[in-house]
């Protein structure tokens, strides 16, 4: 004989549907917390996730891309004298309003200056493209900036080279990659050094200063033991991270500074009370409509402990049955996201085993207050 | 060998309410119950039979008194030594006896799985030899709502004796059923018990089981006794005369 819990859940199929969309729900209201955050996280950390290196140098004041310091080249070319180290690339970053010719207003763009006959970014589109912005004045667009700067890769298809003004400096797209925005900037530009100090962003700086300094190691380099002396070598006045620490860097910083990670902490638990508050209410009821029954089942000698398991398990069953729709919808809802904000909002098999742990600990709770209402079946009144 | 009684109690007094509100419902009850003993329990409605066989099933907690059900004394027993005695009670209410949700064979199962001593299998097949010998080995796999009154009453009998209990409480089983019904029940419970050497406590009003053998227990205001005292004599002796002249 199955058990107890799944013949009344059987029996009652409407009641296990609505239960089932209860768990959900919250569920999708949990998944979606999560993603924003991690794709809030994610994306702000995404250029740094490209970087083609493995060392990098920045200011020690430095504590995200929308809060750069600039230092003196010279540590990074310091570097160099290490036994460890390969080669190193100096890059220049900068915000700009920009005004797209297809497209509506002007938005702040996010601007990265490198030196074109270095392989800096690992992104689609750039490497292929790198060697057109050795001429001045050309840089490369990311599609996936927002859609108001307008259609311009599907016109860079068409064979027009569109153009774009940035900083009241008129540039020539010269090709197209693929990164994603985060909340920084609209979109990004890739160019070289020589056409970003061209752009005006000379105006903020001496010549000689650089934001990040990229350093790549020799393939037989341990990362610990080069980064330790690196340490060592350059003047405190520089920051020495792993590629890892410095995506960390970024996303501790929107972590901690903002009061986004509690925000969507708090529309986590939100999820996790809304689909709390219907399972509770589909097993009370379902109590409720039993309580004779339960009596019948006190009365023959079952412990009090084993109906409180009957109502438990019927919540776990709840909770399998909601999640795999839920996870279904959330995918579908993510990817949604995808298409209209461009944020990189993916799940993941961590996210997905803590909001399944979640929804299981929501449905026993709520299955711990049903059950209560277990104490009024009394046996005396089988007689 | 002594036999041991199954049940015995002796000076029972049960109250409801405190204080001034204090009512006796239960006074001086001293009954003993055999093995294989059937006994009818008759009265009227407030005459304290429910309480009665409610405390003898261990559903209430007996106040003042001995009550001693399977050898173990109930007075101000905690709810561990009630739980554990009435799972070797076999029960068969008036109403609300079937879960609603179970096949006739998973509500007999129930009563085997509640003695750990049975391993599912086993369950599964002595409900099934318990249905097939009341009848009903047609109607394994319906729910009580296909069942006819007798039928599902032959369930609760198969599940009240499925474990062999010693002691089977059952309360009005026949009053919602035809004559015909009524009389397969009772010769089914009287043959099993027989059997099974199970002792009986029924509870009734339905004059037409009273076969004049079996021992009748009258309540009235509360107390006990084997004769029946401002009892509508009139149409119980007509009963008894007309089968007593059938069986003639």
């Amino acid at each position: 004989m199955s058990s107890l819990a799944w013949q009344l859940l059987k029996r009652e199929k409407l009641r296990f549907f609505i239960g089932a969309m209860g768990v959900a729900f919250g569920v999708v209201l949990m998944f979606m917390q999560f993603g924003f955050q991690s794709a809030l996280f994610d994306s702000a950390a995404l250029m740094q996730s490209t970087l083609n290196g493995d060392i990098v140098l920045i200011n020690p004041n430095t504590t995200s891309l929308v809060n750069i310091w600039h230092f003196t080249e010279r540590r990074l070319y310091q570097a160099l004298a290490s036994k460890y180290v390969l080669s190193v690339s100096p890059l220049y970053v900068g915000y700009a309003a920009c005004t797209s010719e297809y497209g509506e207003g002007t938005r702040r763009t996010f601007v990265l200056g490198f030196k074109p006959e270095q392989c800096v970014f690992r992104i689609n589109g750039v490497e292929e493209n790198r060697y057109k912005l050795h001429a001045d004045d050309e840089v490369l667009f990311d599609e996936l900036s927002r859609k108001e700067f307008g259609p311009l890769s599907e016109r860079l298809r068409s064979g027009a080279q569109p153009t774009l003004k940035v900083s009241h400096h008129n540039v020539k797209i010269a090709g197209t990659f693929k990164l994603g925005t985060s909340f920084g900037a609209d979109g990004n530009i890739i160019t070289s050094d020589s056409t970003f100090f061209r752009m005006g962003f000379q105006k903020e700086r001496e010549p000689g200063l650089i934001d990040i300094g990229l350093i790549r190691l020799k393939s037989s380099s341990d990362l610990a033991v080069a980064q330790a002396e690196l340490k060592k070598v350059l003047a405190s006045d520089v920051l020495v991270l792993t590629r890892a620490e410095f995506i960390n860097l970024e996303k501790n910083y929107w972590r901690q500074t903002t009061a986004i990670g509690f925000i969507f902490s708090i529309g986590v638990v939100l999820g996790l009370v809304v689909g709390a508050i219907i399972v509770y209410q589909i097993l009370y009821s379902d109590v409720n409509d039993h309580l004779a029954e339960y009596a019948t089942l006190k009365a023959m000698g079952y412990s009090d402990t084993f109906l409180t398991d009957v109502v438990l398990q019927e919540a776990i069953i709840l909770s399998s049955a909601g999640f795999l729709p839920g996870l279904a919808i959330s995918g579908f809802l993510y990817a949604l996201t995808r298409d209209v904000t461009g944020l990189p909002m993916s799940l993941n098999l961590q996210s997905e085993l803590f909001v399944a742990a979640l929804s299981i600990v929501m449905c026993c709770c709520s299955a711990m207050l049903a059950a209560s209402r277990l104490r009024t079946a009394d046996p005396v009144e089988c007689f | 060998m002594t036999i041991e009684k199954i049940v015995s109690i002796q000076n029972l007094n049960y109250y409801f309410g405190q204080g001034r509100t204090k009512q006796q419902v239960l006074d001086s009850i001293s009954l003993d119950l055999y093995p294989a003993e059937i006994a009818l329990l008759t009265g009227s409605s407030g005459s304290g039979k429910t309480t009665l066989v409610s405390l003898i099933g261990a559903l209430r907690r007996n106040q003042e008194g001995s009550l001693k059900v399977f050898g173990t004394e109930l007075l101000k027993a905690d709810n561990e030594t009630l739980l554990k005695t009435r799972r070797k009670i076999g029960y068969i209410f008036q109403h609300h006896n079937l879960l609603k949700f179970l096949t006739a064979r998973q509500n007999v199962e129930l009563s085997m799985l509640l003695q750990r001593e049975y391993s599912k299998k086993e369950a599964e097949q002595k409900a099934a030899e318990m249905l097939e010998a009341v009848g009903l080995k047609d109607r394994l796999n319906f729910f009580p709502d296909q069942l006819s009154g007798g039928q599902k009453q032959r369930v609760a009998i198969a599940r009240a004796l499925v474990a062999n209990p010693k002691l089977v409480i059952a309360d009005e089983p026949t009053s919602s059923l035809d004559s015909k019904s009524g009389d397969e029940v009772m010769s089914l419970l009287r043959l099993l018990a027989q059997q099974a050497n199970t002792a009986i406590i029924l509870v009734t009003h339905d004059v037409r089981i009273m076969n004049g053998r079996d021992r009748v227990l009258y309540i009235e205001d509360g107390k006990l006794s084997s004769l029946p005292h401002r009892f509508p004599t009139a149409r119980i002796s007509n009963n008894l005369s007309e089968r007593l002249a059938s069986i003639s």
